[in-house]
């Protein structure tokens, strides 16, 4: 294979009618199509002029050096795409139920790589919240943003989507619908796509939950697309209708629950009260710590189990834990930058 | 055609062992396709025989044969042209070895080496990035024909089933996307 890939731009119409020709032969070559009539034909075309054979050996190369691409996302993209598309006959029905979720994924793909560059796109924007604090941003499509205690998210919109990187935290979105440009959310290697519609996602360490107050949402692993075998698309992916939460833990396989009320629950946190409903107080202080630069800690086992019901405004943990004194057999030891807790009895020795 | 070889494979997945008579299949359906490959890739090299005989045997020591072949008539003959094609790849970078050992240039092979270097890497995110452009700029028919054909490994015909359009207009499809991506890659080179 030569190296030198100069066009002559001379005569750019014969050699151009040359090269068309030499790709007619490579894709019919790799196709199966070609037949043994083809095939002289072909090399007496080749015989007959030197520049034949290099155009026919550059567009062997092009097709060749092509095949590592096939599992990279934006061609994985545009498999899905031409997939749904032109689906299998025989199988339309099953394809149909299919369809959308391909349609997202391919969306989230894309999105992954969004294309050109050459065009002026408005600059990625971050916005942080400190412990204990929250935001609400309006977002430049209507969509609205509420960002959770301690979270950082990357906004990045260009003409051909609505990305939104969540680094940590957690975040709550109304998506104004624009079929022509989903949202998705990025958090770490799962993209969350949606059209329209509202949902939260909440990334802490390496654990993900995604809760769907209304409309669909996929939850999608990145690059796992690689079996685009027509059954294997969905294994990966989950859909998730209203009502329905997602949560990985520890970057495991998914666990999909539906409960409108606990989706209500896990977002609460908006209107600054969550409730809490017969939930273990590690899980409970757990939420408080999220908030709070100082840290309780529960040092006596007994305790971890203890059941936890109410609706508590997550902002304070001090009023949380002097009612828990209260009513609980628990004791509260205050440090400056932390808060200890012990069970009663232990203290009282 | 297809539902043949996914029979034969389902049947092979109950009879472990038994991939012999999956190769055999296989070479029944496709090796005169294969030598055409093969005997065009090395512009009639008599040499093309023993790479028709080395593809037959680096397929059959592939691991989990059958899995790798129940995807399909095209998807077979694509895997077989890829083997095909990297034995190709791996005799050119031999007689390039052998000459550049001539010029005591050992050790560096001249070309078909994808990937191996950084620079290869930014040179393959480079092309990537040309060839997405170049499909996303044809019209979507164009765009998944080429796409079905080349990344998808489907023949013309399921191509031309699935888009409702003929096998010749999925050629003419097929052509004109190589042809923008000959164009993107081409001048961005020069």
């Amino acid at each position: 294979m030569k190296e030198e890939t100069t066009v002559s731009s001379g005569n750019s119409g014969a050699s151009d009618l040359t090269a068309s020709r030499a790709e007619r032969y490579v894709a019919r070559l790799y196709s199966g199509e070609m037949s043994a009539r083809e095939e002289s034909e072909l090399f007496e075309w080749l015989e007959a002029d030197q520049r034949n054979r290099r155009e026919l050996d550059q567009a062997i190369a092009l097709w060749d050096s092509m095949t590592w691409m096939t599992d990279e996302d934006p061609i994985v993209a545009m498999r899905l795409e031409a997939r749904s598309r032109h689906q299998q006959r025989v199988s339309r029905r099953w394809f149909s139920a299919a369809a959308a979720i391909i349609v997202m994924v391919s969306a989230a793909m894309l999105i992954i790589n969004p294309p050109g560059g050459e065009v002026a796109e408005p600059t990625p924007i971050t916005y942080e919240t400190a412990i204990g604090g929250s935001q609400v941003v309006s977002l430049p499509d209507g969509s609205t943003m509420n960002m959770n205690t301690a979270s950082r998210v990357i906004v990045d919109y260009t003409t051909e989507s609505r990305r939104i990187i969540l680094d940590f935290g957690e975040i709550y979105l109304d998506v104004a619908k624009d079929p022509d440009r989903p949202m998705s959310v990025v958090a770490g290697d799962l993209v969350v796509t949606a059209l329209g519609t509202k949902f939260s996602v909440k990334r802490v360490g390496p654990d993900l939950q995604v809760a769907v107050e209304e409309g669909t949402v996929a939850v999608t692993r990145q690059g796992s697309l690689t079996p685009v075998g027509s059954v294997a698309v969905g294994d990966d992916d989950i859909l998730l209708g209203a009502g329905a939460i997602a949560e990985i833990v520890d970057n495991n396989e998914p666990i999909a629950t539906e409960s409108a009320v606990a989706v209500e629950r896990l977002q609460g946190w908006r209107h600054g009260i969550v409730p809490f409903h017969d939930q273990p107080l590690i899980e409970v202080i757990g939420e408080y710590n999220r908030y709070s630069e100082a840290k309780a800690l529960i040092e006596d086992s007994s305790i971890t189990d203890l059941r936890i019901t109410g609706a508590l405004r997550l902002d304070n943990i001090e009023l949380f834990l002097s009612s828990l004194e209260a009513i609980h057999p628990v004791r509260v030891i205050r440090h400056p930058d932390r808060y200890v807790l012990v069970a009663e009895t232990n203290s009282s020795q | 055609m297809a539902d043949r070889v996914s029979e034969n494979v389902v049947f092979l997945e109950r009879r472990k062992g038994s991939e012999s008579s999956l190769l055999e299949k296989v070479a029944y359906d496709h090796e005169p396709a294969l030598r055409r490959f093969l005997r065009i890739r090395l512009s009639g090299h008599p040499d093309y025989e023993d790479l028709v005989q080395d593809t037959f045997v680096r397929l059959a020591r592939q691991e989990d044969l059958a899995r790798k072949l129940s995807q399909g008539e095209s998807s077979t003959r694509s895997y077989l042209f890829s083997i095909a094609a990297n034995l190709v790849n791996d005799r050119h970078r031999q007689l390039a070895t052998r000459q550049s050992h001539d010029e005591k240039l050992a050790n560096e092979p001249r070309s078909y080496q994808f990937g191996a270097s950084a620079e290869d890497h930014v040179a393959q995110r480079q092309q990537l990035k040309l060839v997405r452009k170049a499909l996303a700029g044809l019209n979507a028919e164009s765009r998944d024909a080429f796409v079905l054909s080349r990344f998808e490994a489907m023949s013309y015909r399921e191509i031309a089933e699935r888009m409702s359009i003929s096998v010749s207009m999925v050629e003419k499809h097929i052509i004109r996307a190589l042809s923008a991506i000959r164009k993107k890659t081409r001048t961005s080179k020069g």
